[in-house]
């Protein structure tokens, strides 16, 4: 196994598609916050785990499939086999290190803001308790985590690079412009929204008169469409990002227990496909 | 007599309708250069994989230096002693020759990298340097998987159609380099081709496949004599009536 | 100062759990050597230690281990191809020489049938007597090669050794009696099975006999224990020490003069060891003793 991992590693520090990742996340995650402290307005709530979330995601499913795919593509995942290591140490081998990159990347992005969170923000005082914290970014770590062992076993599946790279970075895209405003409005919208009913020009300015409208978006608990927007909310990755930033510290466990379930279930269905798979 | 490879009614089939094996039976002794001969899509290529562990048997069995293919951990531990080329070699196409050849040392756990430029010399791609084997010709390529197959030190060595995308000093520089391996380091080598001519100057022994079957199995000297007595003339007359009957 | 102290303690526990690790990881590493240098040399394979550890010292004696290693392979190759050579010419020049010998034996049959003298009569009995001994050591030969080159016809399978001992000494009743030699036969009550290979067993016991016959000086001792051991003993006063050690190497005879040819023994031991048993020549108190054992 010691053969296995030197030799995936050896490969991942001589890529340089891998450094330039890390520093584009480390000066990207820099500049996003410096941003943030510079806007006077902002309550930065949504901030706490970047705009580079969904970056990052993207990072991953390019960075996951060139690694893991030009395995296949070369042969040398039959190479491997073909010199005695078990299916399972290869499997193994090329996830941990799939895992590490990614973990990698994250750090790079949690260097890159945290420093100027602490000078600027008051991580680490009353506001922000470094314990909170902590939590917090475990829990995304373990989410990225997860993401990462799902590509890989996509990867595993479609052993063609730019397929699968295309394939995660529509499915990030998509999950996040497309269904996750749908999955919001289905599953969090209030019984009724407040209209314009009209607005006066009076001698005192302009009066606005609300009334409230029924909201069509809006479903009974209990109902499907309510339920199963909010299962994929909670369930998804942005809908645990936006639980996480907000940091509810009790949803946060759950999530991080969530997640690691989530990752042993595609490990050992990945590897199980992976034990009967033929390959040319 | 040795065996390093034997099949006892081998089968696969992909999806049930496709059956590619079919009661597959072989005996590779040791020691010697084992020529399978058989028309595209009879088996050749399935069957090195399966040796490989590259792909599953559907059922029967096979043993490789006696470890049977029951036993999962002996035939893994019996594969440290073999390579194969199938198909097309495996290596990074972005890295260079010995780069390629210093992943393998070190994915084999192999102590000392100095065996390396030895390497490359024994197939004539110390000169390459730095360039990237993607930038290779299809003969270089075939040269650098002879030489990732020899760096664990096998003891068998399988290759699929080795001489088909080689120039013709490439196919004699291949033959001399082959049997001398088989003699001096005792190398068994299994070697499926469709260039009859070629292989019958190093063979020592034959195993005609057609149709996932093994349908005769001899050695070199028993089919010189077969052909000098019958109305036969070359390895090709017998192989195509072989495979007309 | 608490904090400074605790600190201090945090990093040298961190230092002694890494030289645990590093002390486990050595074991491991020396382990996995000496565990690829019993196979390797164990079976005759181009395989080279392979190590996990990054560690100089390991590597270096990993390289080292190797280096050896590939001599010791280059020359055992060179050692058996040479031999393999060398039994095949020795299975065909045997093969070949039957030929001449058959026709050199017909035209004796010829000149026996023609007018002679006594002395030509004489001359032509020696030759006659010459050219059986050089057929039987051909045959002789041809037999060895084969044996020792090809594993056809080895089927091992349950036999009861008593059984076959005492065919085989049947067998040789005649020649017994002829030489005037009452063998002493102690063979053990209980069965003694063991799975080998009947025909090679009926050649060793067989061998080892008429070698006894041959040199005997008038006596024969067999025994059979339960453990499975079998001993034959025979008077042998010219026999030396060295000369009991060297009776199992191929073409040695101790007196070249009778017409046998050193190979019964020879063969008798290959087929011993073929069947996983030990047979060994001893001198006690001026016999021979031979013994064989097949462990359970």
């Amino acid at each position: 196994m010691r053969g296995l991992l030197k030799s995936d590693f050896g490969r991942l520090f001589k890529s340089v598609i891998f450094y330039i990742l890390l520093v584009v996340t480390f000066f990207g995650s820099m500049y996003s916050e410096y941003e943030t402290w510079s806007d006077p307005e902002c309550t930065c709530v949504e901030h706490r785990a970047g705009d580079f979330w969904f970056l990052i995601l993207m990072f991953v499913s390019i960075m996951v499939p060139m690694f893991v795919c030009t395995d296949f593509s070369c042969g040398m995942i039959r190479n491997k086999i073909t010199v005695g290591y078990s299916r399972a140490k290869v499997y193994a081998s090329s996830l941990i290190t799939s895992v590490t990159s990614t973990l990698l990347i994250v750090a790079a992005w949690f260097l890159g803001y945290y420093p100027i969170g602490v000078a600027h923000f008051g991580f680490n005082n009353d506001n922000w308790p470094v314990a909170d914290l902590v939590l917090g970014y475990m829990g995304f770590v373990v989410m990225i985590v997860a993401f990462t062992a799902g590509i890989h076993f996509v990867c595993t599946l479609v052993t063609k690079k730019a397929l699968v790279i295309v394939m995660s970075i529509l499915f990030v895209l998509l999950y996040t412009t497309f269904f996750q405003p749908m999955v919001l409005i289905y599953g969090y919208s209030n019984e009724t929204i407040t209209v314009i009913k009209n607005e006066d020009e009076t001698e005192e300015g302009l009066v606005v008169t609300y009334t409230e409208e029924e909201n069509p978006y809006y479903f009974e608990d209990g109902t499907p469409i309510k339920t199963a927007a909010r299962a994929v909310d909670t369930f998804f990755v942005p809908g645990q990002i936006v639980m996480l930033s907000s940091m509810q510290k009790d949803r946060t466990s759950v999530f991080v227990g969530y997640d690691i379930v989530v990752t042993i279930i595609i490990v050992a269905v990945g590897n199980a496909v992976f034990a009967r798979k033929n390959m040319k | 007599m040795d065996y390093v490879i034997e099949a006892d009614r081998l089968c696969k089939n992909y999806g049930s309708r496709h059956r590619v094996l079919k009661e597959f039976d072989i005996h590779v002794p040791k020691g010697s250069i084992y020529g399978l001969i058989g028309k595209n899509g009879a088996g050749k290529t399935t069957f090195m994989r399966i040796i490989c562990g590259v792909q599953p048997l559907t059922s029967g069995e096979f043993s490789l230096f006696g470890a049977k293919s029951s036993d999962t951990n002996a035939v893994r531990k019996a594969r440290e002693r073999i390579s194969a080329v199938i198909e097309s070699p495996s290596f990074y196409p972005h890295m260079s020759a010995k780069d390629n050849l210093i992943q393998q040392y070190t994915l084999l756990g192999i102590p000392s990298t100095e065996g390396i430029d030895e390497l490359l010399e024994l197939v004539g791609l110390l000169n390459t340097g730095k360039k990237k084997v993607k930038d290779f010709s299809l003969g270089m390529k075939q040269r650098l998987g002879i030489a990732m197959a020899l760096a664990g030190s096998p003891d068998l060595i399988i290759l699929d159609e080795p001489m088909n995308r080689l120039e013709p000093e490439g196919v004699v520089e291949l033959r001399e380099t082959i049997l001398r391996l088989n003699k001096e380091r005792d190398i068994t080598f299994v070697i499926s081709s469709h260039i009859l001519n070629e292989l019958s100057k190093i063979a020592t022994d034959y195993g005609f496949i057609r149709d996932g079957k093994l349908i005769e199995e001899i050695t070199a000297r028993d089919l010189e004599a077969k052909l000098s007595s019958s109305s036969h003339r070359t390895l090709e007359d017998y192989f195509l009536d072989l495979m007309n009957r | 100062m608490e904090k400074l102290l605790l600190v201090i303690i945090g990093i040298l526990l961190l230092v002694i759990a890494a030289l645990i690790i590093k002390v486990l990881s050595l074991r491991r590493s020396i382990d996995e050597i000496i565990k690829d240098f019993g196979d390797i040399i164990e079976k005759e394979t181009n395989l080279q230690i392979r190590v996990s550890s990054s560690d100089p010292h390991i590597r270096r004696a990993a390289i080292r281990l190797n280096e050896e290693l590939k001599k010791l392979r280059e020359v055992s190759v060179i050692y058996s191809r040479g031999n393999n050579e060398l039994k095949t010419a020795i299975m065909n020049i045997s093969h070949d020489l039957r030929t001449p010998l058959t026709a050199i034996n017909g035209y004796l049959d010829l000149l026996d049938n023609e007018d002679k003298s006594e002395d030509a009569g004489r001359y032509l009995s020696i030759i006659r007597e010459r050219v059986e001994a050089l057929k039987s050591l051909t045959e002789e030969l041809f037999k060895y090669s084969v044996i020792s080159s090809t594993k056809d016809d080895f089927k091992p399978e349950e036999i009861v050794l008593n059984s076959e001992l005492e065919t085989t000494l049947a067998s040789f009743y005649g020649a017994l009696v002829e030489k005037g030699i009452e063998p002493e036969i102690e063979i053990c009550d209980s069965k003694v099975v063991r799975t080998l290979d009947r025909k090679s067993i009926q050649r060793i016991f067989s061998n080892i006999i008429s070698n006894a016959i041959k040199y005997s000086e008038g006596d024969l001792k067999v025994t059979l224990d339960e453990e499975g051991t079998i001993t034959f003993s025979n008077k042998a006063s010219g026999l030396t020490p060295t000369e009991v050690g060297k009776l199992f190497n191929r073409f040695y005879t101790v007196e070249s003069a009778h017409h046998s040819t050193g190979l019964g023994l020879s063969i008798a031991k290959l087929l011993s060891e073929k069947n996983g048993g030990i047979i060994e020549a001893l001198l006690i108190e001026g016999s021979l003793v031979i013994r064989i054992s097949f462990p359970a």
